[in-house]
Parts: structure tokens; C-alpha cells; sequence
């Protein structure tokens, strides 16, 4: 997609899925509807459309109901989902309508998802390390911490500062690298000492990380966080220190960019 | 169906015995012995290579004594024989008799000179020294070659392409009923071993169009059928049904990925052998007779040469078709008794009414087996039978296949512990969410893009296996799954002008530093870069667009390798063990878990897609952006050497040190 008249279709197409605080606008995703006719589901037929958000494949149901809150149908009811991944989905298109009536399941199941008695990082990896299958559900307590913090509640970002160092898999800590991005924002009404941990884990990440994907990642939300001196400062570490020099190279882009476009 | 092909076994070895010479013919020769004889003891004596009218070169081995075959007289044909690495050294002399102009400077070659139509006779003779050293005695050897020199000028044979085209049904279908069968096959036999001419000589079968049906037609034609008809005992997918895959004559002609047969024939007949077929201008194959293979939705260009050049009427556009079930995923439970109702989709979109459905099972019925169309209906029935190494142990094994879409719906073995030899784990299984990419199709591109890249909205194809982990006494589980992802440059679809070398007729004097701005500016960031619209014409380069929309695909696959494994962390893909009090239990214990398998599966597509890195166009992740600048750069250079153009006038190029 390379022209920017089109930015405004494809924004207008584009509905974030557990996304950070960056503009996506270059999201690839066919419109719903057309999903839905794929699937056999007819979009105009809204009866149609809200028995799929009740059938048994969850991403079906997904899918039905982000269509059924883009028509402007109330999708609060669906927060009784079976499966947590489509509770926190409802939860996070009630949340992009500015509709906060998802934030107790997100609460209910985040809690539910990981222990709340983890110190540290240390006591997170050997919480995981007792069941493989809590790793899943590590990631998708991070989902929903990201939501919860949009939403500005901090509870899920000591949680993600730990799964950044302890989690096993990349996909658990680029979730993490969300988290803590989206913490960074400064119209967000967190203590002070909330931002600055945040930044202080997104640069131990800096430091040791040496996966290419939780650092695009990582770089991305950085310069997507709409905190300027933390972006800068956070850009500055990853082009000295980053141990990949392909992710040197792209944090110096990434400060290029900040410098001369301004976006933040 | 193995019944049916166990008594062939015989009898194909009997046929394969029958071509290789017996003792008593190798007496005959008067060869010298193996161990005196530089030839023999490599094996070989080398090869004659044919070339008529500039075509296809066909080969022989020298060992076959005596070839056969048939051309217009007036061919310009070349013989030249190329000696085995163990003879060439102790060549003392190689000649070539008969209506020959030979050439025995050193490459063994000869051209034919034919005063009409007739049969020739043209023996090629070649001579070894000896070498008392070594202990080996001088021999020669000779090929006779038989020429049939039909009573017609070369310029009037024509190839006519029969499938796709004349035939509604592909070649392996001898008869012609819309069924491969043992009919067909006992059609093979009976015109087997039999040359043209003989009564018993059969066109259909001589794949090879050699005018003789010998073993190479045999290996070609069971490699054929036997892909068409599977042995009863297990699935089977093929049902032995052919449809016509086209309904779309002297258009175009569409086939199920991946391996179509097509055939032809020369007018007169007798002259197959020399048919050259080439896809998209690349040579394919030679004869009757071809397959090639696909893998991936296209459109190509199907032709048929003969004697070194196209043939009129013979071109066929094909286009290859990708099928999707788009209805059901692997999790799906398939109840006996139930009608289950199947949809596909294909890629490109258009083909669904060719879409061929089979439905199998080993034991009991499906009902119906087979089907053509967009969508497909059936009910199984009494489908759970004896296990096959363990009879005590209750055992299913069904599948649906629309082309070439395969559903996973079997349930091998569902049991606690697994029956003597039932797929044992080897190794810990392995999970794959795989992003095919493919091109992009007329329509993907709205107005003003210059490329994209997006996951196709078609089902994820999951297939889902189990093997018994004998330590744990549990069923493992392995995922491979794939979607499609659509990707290229818009610039044909949009009429954008690609420019990728500084040289090309589109840079003027007038717009040349327009095109400098243009390419350079994406470099800062304000959106130019590889595609941009000065003077209200979009300019491009389509390469470097192409890179960009890479990345995007690369971004994807890294995605959901990341996402794949924490796959393997969800309670779904944990080891399963369970016991089986009755077919009920277990039957809904392995659907349940092959569905919340699916569903994760299709989650983790789901979040990859979320996840895929956004590039911005303009941001830090516009890597390509320095190879437009280059291109800028390498414009600016064009414009200081071009007389007239003022370069010193363009502030990007005196930016960049170009002044006149």
C-alpha cells in the first residue's frame, strides 16, 4: 500500500486486534464482511451474523461480533464468551469504542490467568516452569494487560516488566513489549514512577534481548509510544547497545524519523 | 483394489523380463568377453542422438542394435553418436553407411540425405583398439537405424492438441468413459508389446508416440492410473472418477493443482515422438504424452512445437486453480449418519463448479463418494471398524478431498495404548503455520496502490496428525497448517510508469527532476520514495516495490513462527490419553480435541495477522527508501550527461554534487 490517499481507506478499514498504541495504518486485513461471505456468513443478514458470534469456532465468533460492533451493535453481551481469547476481544472493541464495559472481565480473567504473588521475574519463570500450558496462558494475560492498560489501569504492567526477562517465548515477550510501550504514554493518569519503571524494563530488554522480532517490535512501539523524551531516550539505548546491529540500525532510523518528522 | 492390481504384478514382470536380452541373444552377438571388452566392461557403448528439423533430439542406445522410426522425408535431420566415457578413449575408427553425408572429423555426426519416401537403412560402426597392457582385445559394434520416410513434406504434418482441447476426459482415461477403471487398463494391455501397423496397435497407448507400446508407455501410463486409482483398503481419495476439468473450450482451459496429463497427436499420424511441448516458452516434455506439475494458482501458456517450431491452433491457456474448504476445519466431527455439507472456494475464484469431491472410508460407505461443484453433500456410514494391526481394537479412517484441499478428519486410533505398529512418535512432534505467498489477482489493487500485501480471507488449511508416545502412554499431537498470503506491485493494474533504470525513454529533460524529488523525498519520509505522482501521472519502481511488499511477507512469517510456538504450549496440543468404553467416547473425545485444536490453530493466524509489524510507509522500517534515493541519484547523473538538461536547475541534484 504505497500511496497516501489510500492511508485513509485503509484507516478506515483497519480495526486494531490487541494492538499497541501505534498508528496502524498499514494494517492487512480483507474488510469483515468479506470475511464473513467467506465463511458463508451473510454480513446484511445481522441474525445471521449473531448466531456465528455463538458458534463453537472462536474465531468465527470473532469475527462475527467485530462485525456486529462495526454495524454499531452492542457487543457487551458476548463478554459471557466461553473462551477468554474472545472475551478479551470483545473487551478490546468495547475499549475502541471508548466503552469500558469489558474492564471487570479483564480484571476477573487476569487474575484468573496468571498469580498475583509473582515478585519478580525469577518467581515468574518458576511459576511457568511448573506447568507448560501457563505459558499460554501468560500470553494471554498480556493481551489483556494491554487492554487494561489502554483503558488506564497499570495493573498488567509489573506483570509484563516480568514477562519481558522470563518469558520463554517471543510471542509472550513482544506482548510484553506492548504493555510496557503503552505505559509509557504521557496522558496516561499513572504515577510518575509507573512510566519510569516501564521505560527501566523496555531497557533491560535493550539490553539482553536478543531476538530480531520483540525488538522490531520493541522499536516500533518505541517510536509509536507518543512520549517523545522516552522514545528518544529509549531509541538512543537501542542504537548504542542493542545487540543486533540490524536493530541498531533501525533505532537510528527510528530517531531519524522522530527528529525530522515529529510524529510524537 | 490391490486385489485387482496383485494380479498385474506377474505379468509386469513378465513384460519387463521380456525386453531385456536372454543369454542365448548375447551369445549371438559374438561379443568379445566381458573382461576383454572396453565397452562391455563400462557397460555401454554410447548413444545416437537424433535431431530432426531443428527440434527435439531423441536418443538412443547404441546397445539396442537397431532403432526404429518415422519422419517426412524431406527432414533436415542430424544423427550423432557420443561415446560411453569407457569407450571413447580406444575409438580406432566410427563411421556412418547409407544415405548419409557424414562427417567423421571428430564429432561422429552425419546428416541424413533421403531421395524421397521410403524405408533407409543407415548403420553407424564403430571400432576399439585393444590394449594387451590391460589385456583387452580390439571389437566393434554396430547400430542399425530403419528409417520410415513417409510420403510427406515436413511442411504439411501438423500437431493437433487433443487434451485440453478435442477431449473432454484426460488421456489415462483410455476408453474414454469418464472413469479410469481396470476397463482402461486391460485396454493397455491389449494393445501392449505392439508396434504401429499391427493390427493390434493401439494410438491411445503409445504415450511415447514411438509407435511402439513398450515399457516406457507402461511406466508412464501406471504412474498415471495408479495416481487416479487408489487401491481399496485405504482411502480412496482418486474414487477413480474423471470429470472434464474445463467447461470452458477455445477460452481457456483450467486445471486442480498439480499434475494434468495432456496429449496430442500429428496429422498424419505416426510422427508423435517428435511433438515438443513448452509451458510459458520453457520446454516440458516430448510425445503423445505429458504431465508437469503445479504448485501454486497461475495462469500459462501451453504449446505444442513440432520439428523446431510452433504449431497453428495449438496454444492453450491454461490457468492452475487452488481449492479451499472453506465450510469446515480439521476439528469438524464427522457423525455417522448425518448429512454433512460441504463448501470451496478457489483461488483464483471462478473455478468453483470444477471442483471434484471425493469422500472415503474404510470401512463402511460414504454416500455419495463423489461430487462436482462449488459445494458437496454426503453421509457416512458404519465407519468404525477392527483395527488393522489389532482387530480387538476399534479403528476409523475417513477423509474428504475437494482437488487439491484434503480435510483432516480421521481418527486413527483413539485408544490408551496403541495397537502393535500404530504410528509410534518419532521425535517430538513439530508445528507448522505456514503463509504461502501468492500473486496478486486482477481486482486486489484499488486505485492509486502501488503494491500490497494481504492473508487471503480463505479457511486455514489444518491438518492435524496424532502419534502414541509409548513413555507416556499418551496421544501426541502435530499441526501443519497454511494460509494464502497476496502480494506484489500494482503497477499493471493501476497504469503506473515503472521506472527502475536511469536510462529509461520515460525521463525527460522536462520531468526528470520531478522524478528526482519524487524517488529522493521517500528517502526523508514524506511518502515518496518508490511511487509518487508528479505532473498527474504516478511514476514508480516496481522492483523496489516489490521489496517492500517482501518485507511485509517476511514480517508475516516471522509472525507466526513466533506464534507457533507457543502453539505447542496450549492445553489443546498437551498428550492425550484416553480410554475408549465405547465408539461414542472416544469418537467425540478426539473430535473434541482436534476441534479446540483448530481453533487455536486459527487464533494464532489471528494474532500473527494482529501482530504483523505495521512498516508505516514513511517510518523507520521504509528500508527501501535508500534504494530510491540511488535511483535519484543515478537520474541526477543521467540528466548531467544529458546535453541540455539542466541539471544545475534541479536543487536535489546540486544537493546531491551534480552541477553541469
Amino acid at each position: 500500500m504505497r500511496n497516501q490517499s489510500i492511508f485513509v481507506v485503509l484507516l478506515a478499514i483497519s480495526i486494531a486486534f490487541l494492538a499497541p498504541d501505534s498508528s496502524r495504518a498499514d494494517q492487512r486485513e480483507i474488510p469483515l464482511d468479506e470475511q464473513l461471505r467467506v465463511l458463508n456468513i451473510q454480513p446484511d443478514n445481522l441474525a445471521s451474523v449473531r448466531e456465528a458470534a455463538r458458534t463453537e469456532l472462536p474465531h468465527v465468533r470473532i469475527l462475527a461480533i467485530r462485525w456486529l460492533a462495526e454495524v454499531g451493535e452492542n457487543v457487551a453481551p458476548y463478554l459471557n464468551d466461553p473462551e477468554v481469547r474472545v472475551r478479551t476481544r470483545v473487551a478490546g472493541v468495547l475499549a475502541d469504542g471508548g466503552d469500558r464495559a469489558g474492564y471487570s472481565t479483564l480484571l476477573a480473567d487476569f487474575d484468573r490467568l496468571v498469580p498475583k504473588d509473582t515478585e519478580d521475574s525469577e518467581a515468574l519463570g518458576i511459576w511457568l516452569e511448573e506447568d507448560a500450558t501457563r505459558n499460554a496462558d501468560l500470553a494471554d494475560a498480556l493481551d489483556i494487560a494491554l487492554i487494561l492498560t489502554r483503558l488506564d489501569d497499570p495493573a498488567g504492567l509489573s506483570l509484563a516488566g516480568q514477562a519481558v526477562i522470563s518469558g520463554p517465548y517471543s510471542a509472550q515477550r513482544y506482548r510484553a513489549v506492548w504493555v510496557l510501550a503503552a505505559g509509557l504514554h504521557p496522558d496516561r493518569p499513572f504515577e510518575e514512577g509507573v512510566r519510569t519503571d516501564a521505560q527501566e524494563a523496555l531497557r533491560q530488554v535493550i539490553n539482553r534481548e536478543s531476538d530480531t522480532l520483540v525488538m522490531k517490535r520493541l522499536i516500533d512501539s518505541v517510536v509509536n509510544c507518543g512520549n517523545q523524551s522516552a522514545a528518544q531516550s529509549l531509541l538512543v539505548a537501542a542504537r548504542d547497545g542493542a545487540l543486533d546491529p540490524e536493530i541498531r540500525d533501525l533505532a537510528g532510523r527510528g530517531l531519524r524519523f522522530l527528529e525530522t518528522e515529529g510524529r510524537q | 483394489m490391490w486385489k485387482r492390481l496383485a494380479w498385474l504384478t506377474p505379468m509386469i514382470l513378465a513384460l519387463a523380463l521380456a525386453v531385456v536380452p536372454s543369454h542365448s541373444q548375447t551369445d549371438s552377438f559374438e561379443l568379445p568377453d566381458v573382461e576383454d571388452d572396453p565397452a562391455r566392461r563400462t557397460g555401454n557403448w554410447g548413444d545416437v542422438a537424433v535431431t530432426a528439423g531443428g527440434g527435439v533430439t531423441r536418443s538412443w542406445s547404441v546397445q539396442d542394435s537397431r532403432v526404429e522410426f518415422n519422419l517426412p522425408w524431406d527432414a533436415a535431420v542430424q544423427l550423432r553418436y557420443s561415446p560411453s566415457a569407457g569407450v571413447v578413449s580406444a575409438i580406432r575408427s566410427v563411421s556412418w553407411s547409407g544415405p548419409v553425408n557424414s562427417d567423421n572429423a571428430g564429432d561422429h555426426a552425419a546428416e541424413l540425405l533421403l531421395p524421397g519416401p521410403g524405408e533407409y537403412r543407415v548403420v553407424l560402426h564403430v571400432e576399439v583398439r585393444g590394449d594387451p597392457a590391460l589385456g583387452l582385445r580390439e571389437a566393434s559394434h554396430e547400430l542399425e537405424v530403419v528409417i520410415q520416410a513417409l510420403d510427406v513434406p515436413s511442411a504439411d504434418v501438423k500437431a493437433v492438441m487433443i487434451y485440453p482441447g478435442r477431449d473432454r476426459t484426460p488421456p489415462v482415461d483410455l476408453n474414454g468413459d469418464h472413469m479410469v477403471d481396470e476397463s482402461d487398463l486391460l485396454r493397455f494391455w491389449d494393445g501392449y508389446g505392439q508396434d504401429r501397423g499391427n493390427p493390434g496397435f493401439v494410438e491411445a497407448n503409445d504415450w511415447t508416440g514411438d509407435g511402439h507400446v513398450g515399457i516406457r508407455d507402461l511406466v508412464d501410463y501406471m504412474d498415471a492410473y495408479s495416481s487416479w486409482n487408489l487401491p481399496s483398503g485405504v482411502p480412496s481419495y482418486g474414487g477413480g472418477v474423471v470429470y472434464p476439468v474445463s467447461g470452458l473450450p477455445r477460452a481457456s482451459y483450467a486445471f486442480e493443482v498439480p499434475s494434468p496429463h495432456f496429449q496430442a497427436k500429428t496429422d498424419p499420424p505416426g510422427l508423435e515422438s517428435w511433438l515438443e511441448w513448452t509451458l510459458d516458452g520453457e520446454s516440458i516434455g516430448e510425445g503423445r504424452v505429458i504431465s508437469t506439475s503445479f504448485t501454486e494458482p497461475g495462469s500459462h501458456r501451453l504449446e505444442v512445437n513440432l520439428f523446431g517450431h510452433p504449431q497453428p491452433y495449438t496454444a492453450r491457456e491454461l490457468t492452475i486453480f487452488e481449492t479451499e474448504i472453506v465450510s469446515h476445519v480439521a476439528s469438524d466431527a464427522i457423525e455417522d449418519d448425518v448429512t454433512h455439507d460441504f463448501v470451496a472456494r478457489t483461488d483464483p475464484p471462478g473455478y468453483e463448479k470444477y471442483v471434484v469431491w471425493y469422500a472415503s472410508t474404510l470401512y463402511g460407505k460414504a454416500d455419495p463418494p463423489h461430487g462436482r461443484g462449488p459445494e458437496f453433500s454426503v453421509v457416512f456410514r458404519d465407519t468404525w471398524g477392527p483395527g488393522m494391526d489389532d482387530p480387538s481394537q476399534p479403528f476409523r479412517w475417513i477423509g474428504i478431498q475437494a482437488d487439491n484441499a484434503y480435510l483432516d478428519v480421521d481418527a486413527k486410533c483413539c485408544l490408551a495404548t496403541a495397537p502393535a505398529g500404530c504410528q509410534n512418535c518419532a521425535g517430538a512432534p513439530a508445528n507448522t503455520l505456514a503463509v504461502n505467498k501468492l500473486p496478486l489477482l486482477a481486482g486486489d489493487c484499488s486505485p492509486g496502490e502501488c503494491g500490497i500485501t494481504f492473508a487471503t480471507a480463505g479457511a486455514i488449511a489444518t491438518n492435524i496428525t496424532a502419534c502414541f508416545d509409548a513413555a507416556s502412554c499418551t496421544w501426541k499431537f502435530e499441526v501443519s497448517a497454511s494460509r494464502g498470503l497476496r502480494s506484489g506491485h500494482c503497477y499493471g493494474q493501476n497504469g503506473i510508469t515503472d521506472i527502475c533504470d536511469s536510462t529509461s525513454t520515460d525521463i525527460t529533460k522536462a520531468n526528470f527532476c520531478s522524478l528526482v524529488d519524487g524517488f529522493h523525498n521517500g528517502g526523508s519520509g514524506d511518502g515518496g520514495g518508490d511511487c509518487f505522482v508528479t505532473g498527474g501521472t504516478t511514476y514508480g519502481c516496481s522492483s523496489i516495490t516489490v521489496t517492500h511488499e517482501n518485507t511485509h511477507v517476511q514480517e508475516m512469517r516471522d509472525a507466526l513462527a513466533a506464534e507457533v510456538a507457543l502453539l505447542a504450549a496450549r492445553p489443546s496440543m498437551q498428550p492425550l490419553a484416553v480410554t475408549c468404553p465405547d465408539m461414542d467416547t472416544c469418537a467425540k473425545a478426539v473430535a473434541a480435541r482436534n476441534a479446540a485444536i483448530s481453533a487455536d490453530v486459527a487464533l494464532h493466524y489471528a494474532a500473527a495477522n494482529a501482530t504483523w509489524l505495521p512498516i508505516p510507509e514513511t517510518g523507520p522500517w521504509a528500508s527501501e527508501f535508500p534504494a530510491a534515493t540511488d535511483l535519484a541519484k543515478k537520474v541526477c547523473e543521467r540528466a548531467r550527461d544529458e546535453a541540455g538538461w539542466d541539471v544545475d536547475g534541479c536543487a536535489q541534484c546540486v544537493t546531491f554534487g551534480y552541477t553541469d
